[in-house]
């Protein structure tokens, strides 16, 4: 299994940091961002193969978030985590997001959606 | 009296006081009418009896005076006639003489018509009809008939010329005479004094008579004056003091205090006024406590919403270290494994009861599809997980296709199978003594509704506990915020279902969920009411 860059966005630091140590604890090579803007940044600095976008953040969503970053990197890879029902994560669906992760999810689906884009 | 008030209508004391006052006159008038018609009959018995009695006798006695007074003087002029045609030749005066004849010309005239008159007074005493005054006694009758038929029959001896023209002859005729008219003088008194004995007679019945009337005046007007003090008591304590007893309740409830005591003493019309102010009253409480419990649960819906979402986030925090954890000790045997177990289980629990609080807090409108009732069960339940030694037995064979949310009534029939799993595998029960540990699962059709029963061979849920079962927060196990249930029926009670508990053959547990079916395919589908 090839090591993935994986960056994890959550305005939750504890959530942020155990997702990030599971995946790196299954090889992948993992950044944190603590809100959409942020995440919009590292994508400009860096490639990421995958990220874990929270819908519901202070500054910038992650449904705007996810069509900020498709908007320049159209192929890029994101799976969306929430708590809550909402509508405005349709469209983001429909617009090519991987999947949704309902809040509090098991690591192993984080995991496992990880092996699926794992090249090789 | 105040009994009485109770039970009568206002309609009914005014009706009734009017027919006793209408009554009490009509008697007055009725009593008073008697009195008069005694009066008159009274009156019409003198008139028929001694009325004409008496004239009779008065009659009788001018006509007999009449009648001796002409005799007398008819005889004293024939006498002084005769006296005066004797000594003519001597005195010849002529002129005297013709003017004597003439003179006992005139009293024989007059003498004619008192004999008339007094044969006209005899038949009148004669044919008298006195039924019980003085001449009703038929001697007493006689005697007067007697002595003035003789007084006549004197008389017209007289006429007759029957008695000598002496000076001797006519005093003894006219002694005779006034000795008779004397007799019949006292006769006739006696007579009259009896006659008006009975006229004084009848003299207390018009005295009676009049006291009656006056009485019975008298005591109509006392009667008419106590009825009205009755209804003005009846008014004043019968209807003025329940309606102020209603206003003060009415004050009241304005304040806000719908625990009133809404009946009153009073006349039927109050009564029935107090009772539906009464159920007006408590209506209004129902409605009120609909609306806090509406309001209690959507201060509940917030209030779980919020702390769900900020318990998913740590419990995820949770779930990735739990991973972390086991990823970093696989294989270190540092005998972490089954408390990292107990983590993860807790941590399904903690998930389960913020599931169990949104579901129950934020009624979902339905999400409605037309499904055969039996196919869908029997793969629902062939879903379930049911722990070792519990068998489940089926009955699926209603056949209904009606209209549904086939999450939320999954959901309901996941509790109730939950429950019987509880139930079933609960340590402090010692067990079905030889019996199958089973869930039974049948549905069926009773009259209007499509009937899911789930039923189990466990303990069976203790009289003590039973009404509450469906109460929220109410719970008999260790763990659970006891919300199964109240949710199961909730999820009927939107599909305008219900759901009932019954105590099976063998002491277990039988829950039946009902589904109307109205709800069947031919229905437009849409959101619950």
């Amino acid at each position: 299994m090839s090591q993935l860059n994986i960056l994890v966005v959550d305005d939750d630091p504890d959530l942020a940091e155990s997702i990030a140590e599971a995946l790196g604890l299954a090889g992948h090579n993992v950044s944190i961002a603590g809100n959409g803007a942020e995440a919009v940044k590292r994508f400009g600095e860096m490639k990421y193969d995958l990220s874990f976008v929270d819908v519901r953040m202070p500054v910038m969503n992650g449904v705007d978030c996810f069509f900020a970053v498709r908007e320049r990197h159209p192929d890029a890879k994101i799976v969306l985590m929430t708590g809550f029902k909402e509508p405005a994560v349709e469209k983001a669906l429909n617009a090519g997001a991987l999947a949704l992760l309902h809040k509090p999810f098991r690591m192993e689906e984080v995991i496992k959606i990880a092996r699926q884009f794992a090249p090789g | 009296m105040a009994g009485l008030f109770q039970r009568l209508s206002v309609r009914a004391a005014i009706l009734a006081a009017f027919g006793v006052l209408l009554l009490t006159v009509g008697l007055a008038f009725a009593v008073v009418w008697m009195e008069g018609r005694k009066l008159e009959s009274n009156y019409e018995a003198l008139r028929r009896d001694a009325l004409p009695a008496v004239d009779a006798l008065h009659s009788l006695n001018t006509a007999a005076q009449f009648l001796v007074q002409e005799s007398s003087y008819a005889a004293m002029v024939d006498l002084s006639e005769t006296l005066t045609r004797n000594l003519r030749h001597r005195d010849s005066d002529q002129a005297s003489v013709a003017a004597l004849h003439a003179q006992a010309k005139q009293a024989q005239d007059e003498l004619l018509e008192a004999q008339v008159e007094m044969a006209r007074a005899l038949r009148k005493i004669e044919t008298l009809e006195d039924a019980d005054g003085a001449l009703a006694d038929a001697e007493f009758k006689n005697r007067i008939r007697e002595v003035a038929a003789d007084i006549l029959e004197d008389s017209q001896e007289f006429q007759d010329g029957e008695i000598a023209k002496t000076q001797v002859a006519v005093a003894a005729f006219a002694g005779h005479l006034h000795d008779d008219a004397a007799i019949l003088r006292s006769l006739i008194a006696q007579g009259l004094a009896a006659e008006n004995l009975e006229i004084a007679s009848s003299e207390p019945i018009v005295a009676d008579a009049i006291r009656n009337a006056t009485t019975v005046a008298a005591g109509g007007a006392i009667l008419a004056l106590l009825i009205g003090l009755c209804a003005a008591l009846f008014i004043s304590r019968g209807i003025a003091a329940p309606i102020s007893q209603l206003r003060d309740s009415a004050k009241r409830v304005g304040q806000g205090d719908l625990d009133i005591e809404s009946k009153v003493s009073g006349p039927v019309e109050l009564q029935e006024l107090a009772a539906s102010f009464g159920e007006m009253t408590r209506q209004l409480a129902e409605s009120q406590e609909m609306l806090r419990r509406k309001e209690r649960l959507a201060s509940l819906g917030r209030i779980a919403a919020t702390v769900s979402h900020e318990l998913r986030n740590p419990l995820g925090v949770v779930r990735a270290s739990i991973y972390s954890i086991r990823e970093r000790t696989l294989s270190k045997g540092l005998g972490v494994e089954r408390a990292l177990e107990r983590m993860e289980r807790s941590i399904d629990r903690c998930v389960g009861i913020i599931s169990d609080l949104l579901d129950f807090a934020r009624v979902k409108d339905l999400q409605r599809e037309t499904t055969a009732i039996d196919a869908w069960l029997a793969e629902f339940l062939a879903e379930q997980e049911l722990p070792e030694g519990i068998a489940l037995r089926l009955n699926l064979a209603c056949g209904a296709r009606i209209s549904f949310d086939r999450e939320r009534l999954e959901r309901a029939v996941g509790n109730l199978i939950a429950n019987a799993v509880q139930a079933l595998t609960d340590p402090q029960w010692i067990g079905p003594g030889g019996k199958p540990r089973e869930i039974r699962v049948s549905t069926g059709i009773d009259g209007p509704f499509v009937e899911i029963s789930v039923a189990d061979s466990g303990p069976g849920i203790g009289a003590e506990v039973l009404p509450k079962i469906f109460d929220p927060l109410f719970t008999t196990k260790n763990f659970g915020v006891g919300l199964g249930l109240p949710l199961v029926r909730q999820i009927m009670l939107q599909h305008r279902g219900s759901v009932a508990v019954e105590k099976n053959a063998d002491g277990g547990a039988a829950f039946i969920l009902r589904l109307p079916l109205e709800l069947a395919e031919d229905l437009p589908q849409g959101k619950a009411a």
